[in-house]
Formats: structure tokens, C-alpha cells, sequence
């Protein structure tokens, strides 16, 4: 199963290569291939890591790649095995094996084709966790791991030594293994779903990784527009889960929330590598936050709550639409800043 | 006959005393004792010829005897008196001290009566006094000890280069390149928080976790001065530049404490959209203490909340500093002394590359050959840390011996 998921990762892998150099127009191409050349046949052996660095991030520059000295000092310290770019500036002086900087010189030509660099070095930082990232499995972006933040600001409050958690689109698994890996005076039990076969896989893994197979539970399921989630058919994990019976303490999501007309203005490397359905929200981008809303009305045990990061346009339609419907018995509790002073985390509550 | 008999009771009854006295004083001040054999050590070096050309006998006992006037309220307090007699394990060592005293006394009255006894009066007068220097060493030490911050877990460096331009910048990368070295002989962990480069080093913070970090570092604070060619000299002409190291010790939560009121934090995401709309690579955090306009950076990890922490940690580590420069209290004087924080730009040690050798300027015969060794290897500099460590703590010694004479003048 897992050979199958990886063979199928790599697959996409080159498609989405080819892809992007399609894309490419025809000058571009022709510019792509001759300073590679000059770059790996003239200082192959001689070439120090700074000197590489130097070299490839002109050449990033000049083909308008997007952070161009990052890029290079993330490629050469996952080369060299850290995965601090800081590392890097110690390695400056040293040279790298041939095998080393063949292996280098390919994966600068993906990000020559865009492919963001967490695809290319494979993984990358959640808080205190590291994370295999696999395209076209959503990249989990730095403010979600305020999200966590705010969840496990909830689940210390809370005095239940046991909590139920579901997350609805674990995409990597992220979020929930965050709180899995962090919250150690509770029990918790945490239910991760994903409509994305792929998703659910790379979650699993990422799992298996971080030993919390006892802590995580990953379940192929679709929280449906009618707020109800459905089992998908396919898929090992525990079948005796009947989501529109179970009741949680907690229910936290990053779902996709980018308004549909905004995905043509997402740069490259999100447009071509990562799965739209993952941040494609729909017209007003609440596609999937209608439904959760509901779904968390019933599923939410009475002083459980639902933490959601969503668009900065969001948070006041929440707030109108628990107000609305009393009868779902949620009440907004509060809206919460990202670093960047957007308005960005939602928490509700159920009241009973 | 009979007052021999006499006598040799009162003697025994002396003892008696104390050897209780001193056996509860010793339960008492275990833990201390323990922790500080080797620092009782360097605290009976203080009393060897060697030092007394700085602070001598007669001047610690001045020192003594007058904290124990002040004790039994014969003269009047000054405010650094007080805190001295606050310090818990101080009133008890002064009690076994006026014992010991009164004892002698006793004894000379005794010998006055009886011509025959004044030889072994003499003799256990000796004892006493004998007694009496321990219970001294003992007091000394506690006051000496007190504030000493050789436990911190964790220790913040940071290297910047000093005036010479860009040949000074290169130096601080090589004397970053020597620390590295030399946390990695020692099997530190740490982590770089921050790092500016063009052309060589501006700046470079490390964050180095160990339980003896501080004790293997804290003797690197100052100005570092090379004297060489530079290799961007076409002359050869040799230059002298420097570079400047601090190392303080991490403070513990007790000791800072930050409201998230005071505080801006900004990501380089701060343009656009965020969250879902973008992806990239940043995760440098910056962050303002409003009240003191201080700004702190970090861009370690991958993680942007894991840089954050980093960045409050700095953060609290800075705000600490400042808040010691501040404090004027006699204690705290001994506090920064211990934390080794003199002059900042006192110039501790040369490296010349021509003549192969580096001198530190603290110690006597503080020169040492095989420069690149010594930059390159962590072995060299440790040796010569832990000569520096003992030479200054007896120095350190004799500075806050002295400051606390002063005080009573
Ligand atoms: C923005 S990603 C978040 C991934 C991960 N939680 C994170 O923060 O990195 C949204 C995820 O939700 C999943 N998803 C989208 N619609 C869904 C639905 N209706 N039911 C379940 N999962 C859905 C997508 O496959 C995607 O993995």
C-alpha cells in the first residue's frame, strides 16, 4: 500500500516536472539548459558549497525564481544532511562528492520548474515536529501552527484528563500530530480525516514516524455540504467509527478557504504542485466551513469547541451565522490575530 | 592538682561544645559544602603569601569582625551589611564565631589566675584560633558564593566584529568558526539564532545549552584582537583589527518576565494575504519590546514559532543584562563579578598569526603557540579556559573581598 502511494508520489513527481517545463516558454527553455551545463562541467571539482551557492542563486535570480538564496541554502543543507540553512554558512569552505552535487544539480532544476522547495527536500518543520511532504499533499503553511497554539491554549483550560479530537483535512497530518506530539498530562484521542486518499496516506506515515500510532487515528472520510461526514469505502483504519453518532471535545480544521476566483492569482508553485481541492474554498471560499459549522453543532459534546484558521473575510460571516441560528446552540467566542495582524483563528463554542 | 583537674574538665567541656556546635553547622551548610569542596579550596589559597600582598589577613578579619559588630548590633548597619546578614547561613556561622570568642576569652581569664596553666592555655588558644579561621573560611565563602550563577543551563553568545572594516568582519567569522570547534570538542549543543553575512561576519548569536556551558565560556566575553595580513591586502602590510564576544547566561522564567503587551511580532510574511494564499520558505521572526525599543531576530529553524521562541528566549537574556547593569546593590556587584562581566571593552587577548601565537592579556604567562590548533581544535582553548577560570576566580575573590572592606570604610 505504501509502495504504491510512494511509486504514485513519484509518478506525479515527474509529471508535474514536465508539466512545468511545458509551461515553460520555448526561450526559457533553451536559457534553462546552457548555464546548467557551464555550471556542473567547468567546477564540478572544485566548486566549494559557498561558490555553488553563489552560482545557483544568480542563476534562481535570473530566471525570477522566487527566493532565490533560500532556495539554494535549503537544496545544499538537505544535501549535506542538516536542516538548519544556518549549518550551511559553516560549510561554506567544504566541497561537496560528485555524487552530491549531481544529486544537487537535479533537484535545483525543479525549482527551476517552481516545484516549491519543502516537495524538493521532502520534508519540512511543523512546530517541534518534522514532517515528510510528499505533492501533491497541501504544504502546511506557518500560521496553522498558531492554530495549534490556540487548540492546546483550549485543551489546557479544559479539566476533561481525556479528550476527543476530530480534525477534518489533516492534509500531512500537521495539526493533529502537533497536538498529539505536544499534549502529554491528557489523553488524547485524535481523529484525523481527509477526503484525499493521498492525504490520509502521508498522514499515516508521518505518524508512524513520530510514534503516536496510539494517539492518531487516520480515517478516509468527507464531511459532505449537508454537514454529515462520510466514510470512504477503500482504505484500511478503524471502520467501526460512526461519525454522525460520535461526539467530540474538540474539533479543530484548517479547510480550504481561498475564494475560487483568487486560486489564478496563487503563485506557481502552489498552482501546479499543490492539490487545489485542498485550498479551494469555493466563491466566497466558505464552502467547506458551512458545512463543518453544522456538523460541529451536532458532533460537539455541550463546552467543546471548534478552532478554525480561516480567511481574514470570515470571521465576521461566522459570527453572523451562529448569531442566526441559535438553535445550533454555538457561540462565538472569539476571532484571533496571525503575525501578520490579519484576523485569522476562529474559536466557538458549543453551549449546551 | 585540683585546678588541673579543673582545667582539664573545662577543656573537655570546650571541646564538647564544639564539636556540637560545629556538627550542626555542618549539617546545616551540606549541601554547600559539597557543592563547593574546590571552591573552599581557592578560598584558603586567599589566606597563602601569594595574595596577601592584595588583601591580607588582618584586613579579611578586620572585614569579619566588623560584620560581627554589626551582627550583635554594636554599630550601625550600612544597607549592604543587612543583606549580607540576610543571607541564611551567614547568622549561624557568626554565632559558632562569637562562641569560639568568648571561649578564648574565658581561657585567658583563666590563665591570668594560674601562673602553672599559661602554657596549655596557650596551647588551646592556638586550637581556637585555629577553630576560628575555618568558621571565617566558612563565612567568606558564603558571602563569595552567593549569587554565583556557574549553574545556568543555558548561555547566549554573540560575536561581532569590532574596528578594523572588513578584515574585522573576517575575523569574527573565524573566531566563530573556533567556537564551533570548540562546542563540538566539548559535546555542547547549540544552535545559531542569528547570522549576518557580506563579506564575513556582522553578527552571529548562538545559543549554547549545557549545564557548563557558562563555566567553559564565560572567560570569552571581551575584545578579541588579531594582528595579521589580511588576505585582502596586496601590500602585506599587517593590520591590527578586533572583534568583540558576549556570553550571558539564559535567565530563568523567575528572573524575566515578558507581557505579550509589550511586545510586536512580525513575520517577513507580513505582505500579502498569508495563510493559505502563500508559500514560502521564511520563517524569520522579528520581534520589539516596546518599552525598551530593543529588537531581537531569529531565523534558526523551519518552523516560524519555534523561531519565535528562540527570539523571546534572546530576548529575556538581553532584557536581563539590562536590568543587572541597573541594579547597583552590593550583592548584585558580587553577582556580576561571579558572572565574570567586566569591562566590555577590555581587551583580553591577541592573536597574532605572523608569530604564530595567541596572549591572553588576564593571566601571566598567558601566551600560547600553534594558532591554528588552537582556532581549529576546541582542546587548546579548553585548557586554556580552565586556566582562566581558576586564575579569575581567585581574582574575582579578591575583588569582592576588597569591595566588601570598602564598604565599611
Ligand atoms: C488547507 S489543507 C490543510 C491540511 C493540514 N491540516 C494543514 O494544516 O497543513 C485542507 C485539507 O482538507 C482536505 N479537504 C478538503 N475538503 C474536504 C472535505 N470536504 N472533507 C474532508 N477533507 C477535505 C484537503 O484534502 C486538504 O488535505
Amino acid at each position: 500500500m505504501l509502495f504504491r502511494c510512494l511509486s504514485g508520489a513519484r509518478t506525479f513527481f515527474s509529471v508535474v516536472s514536465a508539466e512545468a517545463c511545458i509551461q515553460c516558454s520555448k526561450s526559457k527553455i533553451i536559457t534553462f539548459n546552457r548555464p546548467t551545463r557551464s555550471v556542473s562541467t567547468t567546477n564540478v571539482q572544485y566548486s566549494t558549497v559557498g561558490e555553488i551557492i553563489e552560482q545557483w542563486s544568480d542563476r534562481f535570480k535570473k530566471e525570477g525564481i522566487p527566493e532565490p538564496v533560500e532556495s539554494i541554502e535549503h537544496i545544499v543543507a538537505h544535501v549535506i544532511g542538516t536542516s538548519k540553512i544556518l549549518d550551511v554558512a559553516n560549510a561554506r569552505n567544504k566541497q561537496l562528492t560528485s555524487d552530491q552535487r549531481d544529486t544537487l544539480d537535479s533537484l535545483c532544476e525543479c525549482r527551476l520548474s517552481r516545484m516549491p522547495v519543502q516537495y524538493i527536500i521532502g520534508e519540512w518543520d511543523f512546530r517541534n515536529i518534522t514532517l515528510k511532504l510528499v505533492p501533491p499533499v497541501f504544504i502546511p503553511r506557518p500560521e496553522s501552527e498558531m492554530l495549534v497554539h490556540y487548540v492546546l491554549k483550549a485543551l489546557n483550560s479544559s479539566e476533561n484528563k481525556g479528550q476527543e479530537i476530530l480534525e477534518v483535512g489533516c492534509g500531512s497530518g500537521a495539526v493533529s500530530l502537533a497536538i498529539a506530539h505536544t499534549v502529554t498530562d491528557k489523553t488524547v484521542n485524535c481523529i484525523a480525516i481527509d477526503s484525499n486518499p493521498d492525504a490520509c496516506e502521508l498522514t499515516k506515515e508521518n505518524r508512524d514516524r513520530l510514534n503516536l500510532q496510539d494517539r492518531v487515528a487516520v480515517v478516509h472520510a468527507t464531511l459532505k455540504d449537508n454537514g454529515s461526514i462520510e466514510l470512504s469505502n477503500i482504505l484500511s483504519g478503524p471502520n467501526d467509527i460512526d461519525f454522525n453518532s460520535k461526539t467530540f471535545d474538540l474539533i479543530v480544521s484548517n479547510p480550504p478557504y481561498v475564494p475560487t476566483k483568487q486560486i489564478s492569482t496563487l503563485t506557481p508553485e502552489i498552482k501546479i504542485y499543490e492539490d487545489l481541492t485542498a485550498l479551494d474554498g469555493g466563491d466566497d471560499g466558505l464552502k467547506v466551513i458551512k458545512p463543518l459549522l453544522k456538523y460541529a453543532a451536532t458532533a460537539l459534546k455541550p463546552g467543546g469547541r471548534l478552532l478554525l484558521e480561516v480567511d481574514p473575510s470570515h470571521p465576521e460571516y461566522i459570527q453572523f451565522f451562529t448569531k442566526k441560528y441559535p438553535v445550533l446552540k454555538l457561540q462565538y467566542e472569539h476571532t484571533y490575530k496571525d503575525f501578520c495582524n490579519n484576523d485569522r483563528f476562529v474559536e466557538i463554542l458549543k453551549i449546551s | 592538682m585540683f585546678s588541673l583537674k579543673e582545667c582539664s574538665f573545662n577543656i573537655c567541656q570546650y571541646y564538647r561544645n564544639f564539636t556540637i556546635t560545629s556538627k550542626l553547622f555542618e549539617s546545616r551548610c551540606s549541601v554547600l559544602f559539597n557543592l563547593n569542596k574546590e571552591v573552599n579550596l581557592s578560598v584558603q589559597q586567599l589566606f597563602c603569601s601569594k595574595v596577601n600582598s592584595l588583601v591580607t589577613d588582618e584586613n579579611v578579619k578586620k572585614c569579619l569582625n566588623h560584620l560581627m559588630n554589626a551582627y550583635q548590633g554594636n554599630n550601625e548597619k550600612g544597607a549592604s551589611i543587612s543583606e549580607i546578614l540576610k543571607l541564611s547561613e551567614i547568622p549561624p556561622l557568626l554565632n559558632d564565631k562569637i562562641k569560639i570568642i568568648e571561649n578564648i576569652k574565658s581561657l585567658n581569664d583563666f590563665a591570668c589566675e594560674n601562673e602553672e596553666m599559661k602554657d596549655l592555655a596557650k596551647e588551646e588558644e592556638s586550637t581556637y584560633m585555629q577553630q576560628m579561621s575555618l568558621v571565617d573560611e566558612k563565612i567568606l565563602d558564603v558571602i563569595l558564593q552567593y549569587g554565583s550563577v556557574d549553574n545556568y543551563d543555558n548561555v547566549i553568545m554573540e560575536i561581532a566584529p569590532g574596528v578594523g572594516g572588513q578584515e574585522a568582519m573576517l575575523f569574527a567569522k573565524d573566531l566563530l568558526a573556533m567556537y564551533i570547534s570548540y562546542f563540538e570538542h566539548l559535546g555542547f549543543t547549540y544552535e545559531i539564532l542569528e547570522l549576518l553575512e557580506s563579506s564575513g561576519l556582522r553578527k552571529a548569536t548562538l545559543l549554547i545549552t549545557d549545564s557548563n556551558a557558562f563555566k567553559k565560556l564565560k572567560y570569552e566575553s571581551g575584545v578579541h584582537r588579531v594582528q595579521r595580513i589580511p588576505a585582502t591586502e596586496k601590500s602585506g602590510r599587517i593590520h591590527t583589527s578586533t572583534a568583540v564576544v558576549s556570553v550571558l547566561p539564559e535567565p530563568r522564567d523567575v528572573d524575566i518576565k515578558l507581557e505579550e503587551k509589550d511586545l510586536i511580532i512580525e513575520s517577513k510574511r507580513a505582505s500579502g494575504a498569508g495563510g493559505q494564499h502563500v508559500n514560502t520558505t521564511d520563517s524569520a521572526i522579528r520581534i520589539t519590546h516596546v518599552p525598551t525599543g530593543k529588537i531581537v531576530t531569529c531565523q534558526t529553524s523551519r518552523s516560524q514559532i519555534e523561531n519565535r521562541k528562540l527570539a523571546l528566549r534572546k530576548l529575556k537574556t538581553i532584557l536581563f543584562e539590562e536590568q543587572l547593569d541597573k541594579q547597583i546593590s552590593f550583592i548584585n556587584k558580587i553577582r556580576k563579578k561571579q558572572m565574570g562581566q567586566r569591562l566590555r571593552n577590555e581587551k583580553i587577548r591577541t592573536y597574532n598569526f605572523n608569530q604564530d601565537r595567541l596572549t591572553d592579556h588576564r593571566i601571566p604567562n598567558g601566551t600560547m603557540y600553534n594558532l591554528k590548533e588552537f582556532m581549529e581544535k576546541g582542546e587548546a582553548l579548553e585548557v586554556l579556559e580552565d586556566r582562566l577560570h581558576k586564575d579569575m576566580q581567585l581574582k574575582t575573590r579578591l575583588e569582592i573581598i576588597e569591595e566588601i572592606i570598602n564598604q565599611f570604610k
